[in-house]
């Protein structure tokens, strides 16, 4: 079945964030000139141990300055759910979008 | 990223207003020669979430009798677990949710008041 997201326990399923550092940004050519379209970053969680928290913002939150290990919780969070594979086995990648992130 | 301690959902958030629409299936338990039994394992039931704008399913696991509501009755699930399956396709993978909960109920009519301490399984990638 399809979900469109899902809303997460954020005290639940991540407990405490803190702030790992910037991952990627998405840029796009419009009209000739680079548009950013999203940026992510890397959190860490406390529950949620195994790997890194990858957050992505959109434009409209700005570009966000933390110090590294700085405590942050994310506005209006949300997961979708997207597939790879490796050989013949399927795998889920989990996107974590947010609103915004503020200090916690 | 992988969630590997699964994920706690908010169900209100995420399903919004729940209404039941009817029994989709009826999984049963497999004898150990591979035949189906007809012992039930768990029952599927359709039902329309308000927040996701479609009909999501939940399986509800057998010891817990057989649900009969009326249509769109307003309806609350029980510790629901979200998770996903993936399936490799020819050129990537499709995934799929899931979700199961330990009982459904007729809103404002908490029957089981289970512990609010669900966790999701971690994930069992096929």
């Amino acid at each position: 079945m399809e979900l469109k997201y899902v809303i997460p326990n954020m005290e639940k399923t991540f407990g405490n964030l803190e702030y790992a550092g910037e991952g990627k940004v998405e840029q796009r050519r419009i009209n000739g000139r680079m548009t950013t379209l999203s940026r992510s970053y890397n959190l860490y969680s406390d529950i949620q141990r195994a790997d890194d928290i990858e957050v992505i913002l959109s434009q409209e939150a700005g570009e966000k300055f933390f110090e590294h290990e700085e405590k942050v919780k994310l506005v209006n969070a949300r997961i979708t759910a997207e597939g790879y594979k490796i050989g013949e086995r399927g795998f889920t990648k989990y996107i974590l979008h947010a609103d915004d992130m503020v200090k916690a | 990223m992988r969630l590997a301690q699964g994920i706690v959902i908010d169900k209100e958030k995420t399903f919004g207003l729940l209404k039941f629409s009817a029994l989709r299936r009826e999984v049963f338990l497999q004898n150990e020669d591979g035949t189906v039994s007809n012992e039930v394992k768990e029952r599927t039931y359709d039902l329309k979430s308000r927040e996701q704008g479609r009909m999501i399913q939940v399986s509800i696991p057998a010891s817990v009798p057989l649900k009969e509501f009326d249509y769109n009755a307003e309806v609350e699930l029980i510790n629901p677990v979200a998770d996903t399956v993936a399936n490799a396709t020819f050129r990537g993978a499709d995934v799929d949710w899931y979700i199961k909960a330990d009982d459904l109920v007729l809103r404002g009519k908490t029957g089981t008041t289970g512990s609010n301490t669900s966790k999701t399984t971690s994930t069992k990638d096929k």
